[in-house]
């Protein structure tokens, strides 16, 4: 049996499919107006979860490669830095009269002495400067500490000033002249624990020659309230009159002691990493490595290192031999002893002012000659971490313009598919006004005739 | 017999009346052409002929018809296709108000193709730009770190974030209450629909029972029917009711449509309509309970007022616990096990299990008797737990609000709010003045013992027994009424009828000679109408799918809810699908979950104790100098009885506290040197969740208050360690408060929004105490956290649904998150539209099948009219023949020329 097509049931028809041909004549419009495949989640979700995490890829990229550029522009700082230390090393390093002027025998080459003392002092000073030198408002070669500047010339500090002497403490030996009496610790006349005092009374009492005398501190030091050191060694609190030393970061450049080669070591190992696109990782909350670029350059190292040689052996120019201990590793602390000890020398025959600071002067140059090529090299890293970052810059602009190719080839669509694809469903919809307008004229009431 | 001389006079009227009403017939189909729900209708005729036997019956007779009879107007309906249509219907209801909802949501967080147009940056999205915008900040500040101007830039992008989140949850709210909204007046269409319903049916009901179809009324039946079909699902029947004897009318019947997948469930065919009876459906309306917040902070305020206390106890202080355990610890439990946890059992079986009995019979099944039923054999006993003491419930609490928004104890005078749940009743079935409707259940004819109790008593209270009850009655029949059974409202009658007993024939009687009677009984049961507590599930169509929206929360459902085997009582918490439907509520916990991770996240990230090069904690000292110095935290480890740890040198081992070290990987001397420093026992066992919190108590400062068995700040002792940083998101602008961090109330905290807290790093360099000044491995280890770390997304980690899943509903970073909530959502949608597709194209077609019998086509009309034309004039044609015929015979038979 034909099902009975009835004109009720024709208009309903008609209107859910004339009203679905519009709806797919809007959709097609609106992907022809925004040239976007899809506008929401509901239209494509995998397809839109895709786009976004490209997206998002796209501009960490891009934030990345404005890091990436901010170091290489930090990098190329350090690296003109580098030119200009660099050719005053060189040519220091090429100068034949440096060494004979040092190294030479009085005569016409030691005349220069004064002359060559008073530039290398300068020399030292301005290698000081062009290290402390800045990229916006961080210092280049301050390592983490990028708002401090790096090397600084500070007072010697006494290295037996005690602040608050106290008793108790074996550390502060040096500022009590008398060991203390057990029995008055007993007694509770002195704190307990209390190993020094400078009261002669509550000292330990000694028969020396017969006589009762407080037992004498030999560890102490008469020394102990200054803070610095004057430059012939002698104490003051006067940062003014006291010897200036470099110091990389408060920690003096050339020195031995224990705790501040463990700090220039912490130094060394100080990391200030950046995410620039290596993949930045963590582990147990610290970050890997290899994931991210450490930005921290430290002063010290590309100026040669820090503390001393132990020893060092030199003939001097009367065929004596001499060990010089304590030598500067450092370039800058090498140019600025040097400059010292060859402004002491006299001005008219140019005569080292001793025979150890012909010995110094002599150690100094062999160490400077040895570091020459350290220092070279240290540089050359710093150019090839220079070169790295330029790299990387080009990979992250690839990396970038390759995302946001892949996102625009998801989300854009072909103007002509998209045209194309409107101006059918146009057709479709116009199509579809026709038919209705014929469901409305077409019937037997029109044609019947009674 | 052939017809009478006029007869055939009778005959063209009869033809033309059929014609002419056939025309208007035909006009009133093309009239009501437009007319919504109008059924196209026929005409009815017959051929009019005169039956029976005359007294002399010719065998030559003819008889013939005396033209046609106009019987009756009908419509043309399939009932088959109606059903059909309406389930149709009820799916498209139910779909389209999903998809209208999900779309709504998706207006609100549906940011494809979204952005920043004004610079180039549609497409990242809203949300999306914001978390850009604050990864480009941190990423910044790694590289200019220590300059404040980048730290403030970090904390205006997190702000920016944080108001995208109010924004989008108000929005969410605004939708969520439209919803409720909407929902009201979907319930109070359908209680219209049905009313109206009713009313047609008593119409109906008058126009049969005169003999009229009311085939207009039963199109604005159809109608409403076709209506309500969208909003609830239906089941439509019709049956014939006798209301005199010999007179049947239609009857009307409409049940909810068995919407609910489980099978147990009955309510879900519920009567909505039964002839002139209706229900209604009702939303559960519940007492307006006040803040908790609120009234925990009135508490703090005034811990003396006992109107904000829910009980009291021994001492008549007011409690939040309704039990008091044997420490005297409030507790939420009325037991306490051997563990000193807190349960609702009284025993724990051999198993290990919770039950209410003393013993465990010999198939495991739980008894209070000591001895199997064999009376010697003994059950196991089961181990009991320990009883806590029951404080007073405080009817003094003032729990309410008033419809003036003041505080009331009385429950009948508060405000009334929807159910959380948005729960709906039916109504009981009532005629329009109000009655009640009741159904009779016919009970089968059964013997009854002469000595049967009854429920008749007599005249001292005692029960009666069926002989009783026929004793000095002449009577053979008796009938007995209880009020209120089976239910209240119900009434059951039992008829008695008295029966001699035959034997061999003839009447039995007894030694005495007295008559023997054997009894019967058959019980009618009046059932009355009651109200159904309908569940999540029976409704079905628009309304269902509004309250899904509105109570729907995916993976965020209270566990109960999934694991409850659904009931149809009170509770009605079962639903075993609840974790996979999503209505507005999972938007909004999604987006909570989100914000709060968020939360999380920054102020983890932010808040330490700092650390050496090695990664042992540093405390504040001094060196020779007099300068303060930073110096690692070095403890000597402890024995259990609390003396100092030797080590194989002879020495007290020492140690120091690494902030790698987990409390699991810690050395045990350590633990117990830090479990003494906080003022806890050496051998006290610990988790390591707890052992977490000792090094953190430790290095706060804090002391172990094993009344509350928490970590207390003690006045006067300061951090062990070196604090750094503090809370940068919180819930309140004007706090540092993190605790239920939503996506309503997410907020830079009251110390970020005025200084620089943010911490670069917490570590610092040998004997210093502050990281150096460009150091940012915690700018670094934030924005990891922040961009690049998979968290875990649990649903009972926020505050709100804590009683959700503790499984991972998502594992990824935040953008991911917000990227998952997105996907889902776009998800739900094109399942939720391509269902309606196809529903809505098989109702369009069930519905132009429908139209194929039922409405009106100007074909066919076209052919009725023409039909009818001709017959009128053929009608008319035959009376002018038969006037000329009779003209001719009457005037012109006999006469000559």
């Amino acid at each position: 049996m034909i099902t009975r097509t009835t004109t009720v049931g024709s208009l309903k028809s008609y209107r859910y499919d004339l009203n679905r041909s519009n709806n797919t004549m809007n959709k097609r419009m609106n992907t022809a107006l925004t040239q976007r495949t899809f506008n929401s989640y509901a239209e494509d979700p995998a397809m839109a979860t895709r786009c976004f995490q490209l997206r998002r890829a796209f501009q960490r990229t891009a934030s990345q490669l404005t890091v990436n550029d901010s170091l290489r522009h930090k990098y190329d700082v350090a690296w003109s830095a580098k030119l200009t230390a660099s050719q005053d090393i060189y040519a220091m390093a090429d100068d034949t009269s440096f060494g004979s002027i040092i190294r030479g025998a009085n005569g016409a080459d030691a005349s220069g002495r004064n002359a060559l003392g008073q530039s290398l002092t300068s020399k030292a000073k301005d290698l000081v400067q062009i290290m402390n030198g800045r990229y916006g408002e961080n210092y280049v070669f301050g390592g983490a500490d990028t708002l401090n500047v790096p090397f600084t010339w500070e007072p010697e500090e006494n290295p037996v000033y005690i602040a608050a002497p106290d008793g108790t403490n074996a550390d502060h030996a040096a500022a009590f002249q008398y060991m203390a009496d057990p029995a008055k610790v007993a007694d509770g006349t002195l704190p307990e624990g209390t190993l020094y005092t400078n009261d002669p009374t509550l000292a330990n009492q000694v028969t020396v020659d017969g006589n009762q005398v407080p037992e004498e501190n030999k560890a102490y030091n008469d020394s102990y309230p200054y803070k610095y050191l004057k430059e012939d060694g002698t104490p003051t609190n006067s940062a003014k009159e006291a010897k200036s030393v470099l110091c990389f970061r408060g920690v003096r450049v050339d020195s031995n002691a224990e705790g501040d080669i463990r700090k220039m070591e912490e130094f060394l190992k100080e990391t200030k990493y950046v995410d620039i696109g290596l993949g930045h990782k963590e582990r147990d909350g610290e970050a890997v490595s290899s994931s991210v670029f450490n930005s921290a350059l430290q002063g010290v190292y590309y100026t040669g290192g820090y503390g001393t040689t132990d020893k060092i052996e030199v003939t001097l120019s009367n065929g004596n031999t001499a060990t010089v201990e304590d030598v500067p590793q450092n370039l800058i602390n090498i140019i600025d002893r040097l400059g010292t000890i060859l402004q002491r020398c006299d001005p008219d025959n140019g005569n080292y002012a001793s025979e150890e600071d012909e010995a110094e002067a002599r150690a100094l140059f062999k160490q400077f000659e040895d570091h020459k090529d350290l220092y070279i090299q240290r540089w050359t890293e710093l150019d090839t971490e220079t070169g790295f970052l330029r790299d990387n810059s080009e990979l992250l602009t690839n990396t970038a313009d390759s995302l946001s190719q892949q996102f625009m080839a998801l989300e854009d669509e072909d103007p002509a598919a998209a045209i194309s694809a409107y101006m059918f469903a146009r057709y479709c919809y116009d199509t579809a006004l026709k038919v209705g307008n014929s469901i409305l004229s077409q019937s037997l009431m029109d044609y019947i005739n009674l | 017999m052939g017809i009478g001389t006029f007869g055939s006079f009778t005959q063209a009227r009869l033809a033309i009346y059929a014609a002419q009403t056939g025309l208007t017939v035909t006009g009133n189909n093309i009239s009501n052409i437009n007319t919504e729900g109008y059924t196209r209708q026929r005409l009815n005729q017959v051929s009019l002929y005169t039956a029976g036997s005359d007294r002399y019956y010719a065998r030559g007779d003819i008889r013939i018809g005396q033209g046609a009879l106009v019987k009756s107007i009908s419509q043309i309906r399939s009932p088959y296709l109606d059903i059909r249509f309406r389930e149709a219907n009820a799916q498209v209801g139910y779909l389209d108000g999903r998809l209208d909802g999900l779309n709504n949501i998706a207006s609100i967080l549906d940011e494809v193709g979204k952005g920043d147009e004004s610079k180039d940056e549609d497409g990242y999205g809203i949300l999306g730009l914001e978390f850009h915008k604050i990864f480009d900040a941190l990423e910044q500040l790694v590289d200019q770190t220590g300059h404040q101007e980048y730290d403030n830039i970090v904390r205006q992008t997190v702000g920016n974030l944080v108001s995208k989140f109010h924004s989008y949850a108000s929005q969410l709210q605004t939708l969520y209450d439209n919803t409720v909204t909407s929902l009201h007046q979907n319930v109070d269409k359908v209680n219209g629909i049905l009313t109206s319903i009713r009313s047609l049916n008593e119409e109906i009901r008058k126009c049969e029972v005169h003999g009229d179809n009311a085939l207009e009324l039963r199109d604005e039946r159809n109608n409403l029917i076709d209506k309500l079909s969208e909003l609830v699902d239906i089941n439509v029947t019709y049956s014939e009711e006798e209301i005199s004897p010999g007179l049947t009318v239609e009857k009307l019947t409409i049940r909810l449509g068995d919407a609910n997948p489980d099978g147990s469930v009955e309510t879900d065919e519920s009567l909505l309509v039964d002839g002139i009876y209706c229900g209604k459906l009702i939303l559960e309306q519940v007492p307006q309970e006040r803040d908790p917040k609120e009234l925990e902070a009135l508490r703090k305020e005034n811990p003396d007022d006992l109107t904000l206390w829910p009980y009291l106890d021994a001492a008549g202080k007011g409690t939040l616990s309704p039990y008091v355990d044997a420490a005297g610890k409030g507790t939420d439990w009325p037991y306490t096990d051997k563990d000193g946890k807190g349960t609702e059992w009284a025993f724990v079986d051999a198993k290990g299990q919770g039950t209410e009995w003393a013993f465990t019979d010999a198939n495991g099944e739980g008894t209070n008797d000591p001895l199997a039923a064999d009376g010697v054999t003994p059950n196991t006993p089961n181990t009991p737990n320990k009883a806590n003491t029951a404080n007073t419930e405080n009817a003094a609490f003032e729990r309410y609000l008033k419809p003036d928004g003041k505080p009331t104890a009385d429950e009948s005078e508060a405000r009334k709010v929807d159910n959380s749940n948005f729960n709906i009743k039916l109504g009981k079935l009532k005629d329009k003045i109000g009655q009640v409707h009741t159904s009779i259940v016919k009970g089968i004819v059964e013997a009854a013992a002469a000595n049967g109790a009854t429920a008749q008593k007599d005249p001292a209270g005692a029960a009666m027994t069926v002989e009783d009850l026929f004793k000095g009655l002449k009577s053979n029949s008796v009938s007995v009424e209880e009020a209120d059974v089976p239910e209240a409202g119900d009434t059951t009658i039992t008829i008695y009828t008295r029966i001699r007993s035959m034997k061999d024939g003839k009447p039995e009687t007894d030694a005495n000679g007295d008559p023997v009677y054997r009894y019967e009984k058959q019980v009618f049961q009046q059932i009355a109408s009651k109200v159904v507590e309908l569940d999540d599930n029976d409704l079905g169509g628009r309304i269902q799918a509004q309250r899904e929206l509105l109570t729907e929360k995916g993976e965020f459902v209270d566990q109960a809810v999934i694991h409850t085997k659904d009931d149809t009582g009170p509770s009605r918490i079962g639903d075993e699908n609840a974790g996979s439907k999503r209505g507005i509520q999972y938007y909004q916990r999604a987006l909570d979950l989100l914000a709060n991770q968020l939360a999380k996240v920054f102020n983890d990230a932010n808040q330490g104790y700092r650390v050496n090069g090695d990664g042992n904690y540093i405390t504040k000292g001094t060196n020779d100098k007099g300068e303060e110095i930073g110096i690692p935290i070095t403890l000597t480890g402890k024995n259990v009885d609390g003396s100092d740890a030797i080590g194989t040198d002879h020495q007290p081992m020492t140690f120091q506290i690494n902030k790698n070290d987990t409390w699991s990987k810690m050395n045990p001397f350590l633990q117990q040197a830090l479990k003494i420093e906080v003022g806890m026992k050496a051998d006290d066992p610990v988790s390591n969740e707890v052992g977490e919190q000792i090094v953190n108590a430790f290095l706060k400062g804090q002391s172990y208050d094993a009344a509350t068995e928490s970590f207390v700040d003690v006045d006067g002792v300061p951090p062990r360690g070196i604090f750094d940083g503090g809370v940068l998101i919180s819930n309140d602008n004007a706090s540092d408060d993190c605790s239920n961090i939503t996506a309503s109330n997410i907020n830079i905290s009251a110390t970020w929004s005025v200084s620089s807290i943010l911490v670069r790093s917490f570590t610092c360099l040998d004997e210093k105490t502050e990281p150096v000044s460009g150091q940012s491995d915690n700018i670094n280890h934030l924005k990891y956290m922040f961009d690049s770390a998979k968290l875990d997304f649990i649903p009972s980690d926020l505050e709100a649904t804590k009683d959700a899943s503790d499984e991972i509903m998502f594992n990824g970073t935040l953008f991911e998150m917000w990227n998952q909530i997105g996907s889902t959502l776009g998800n739900d949608q094109t399942e939720t539209g391509s269902q309606l597709d196809t529903f809505y194209g098989t109702a369009l077609e069930i519905d132009t099948s429908r139209d194929s019998v039922s409405a009106v086509d100007f074909n066919d009309e076209a052919m009725n009219l023409m039909m009818y034309a001709k017959s009128y004039n053929a009608a008319c044609r035959l009376m002018t023949t038969i006037d000329s015929v009779l003209d001719k015979l009457i005037n012109n038979t006999g006469l000559t020329t």
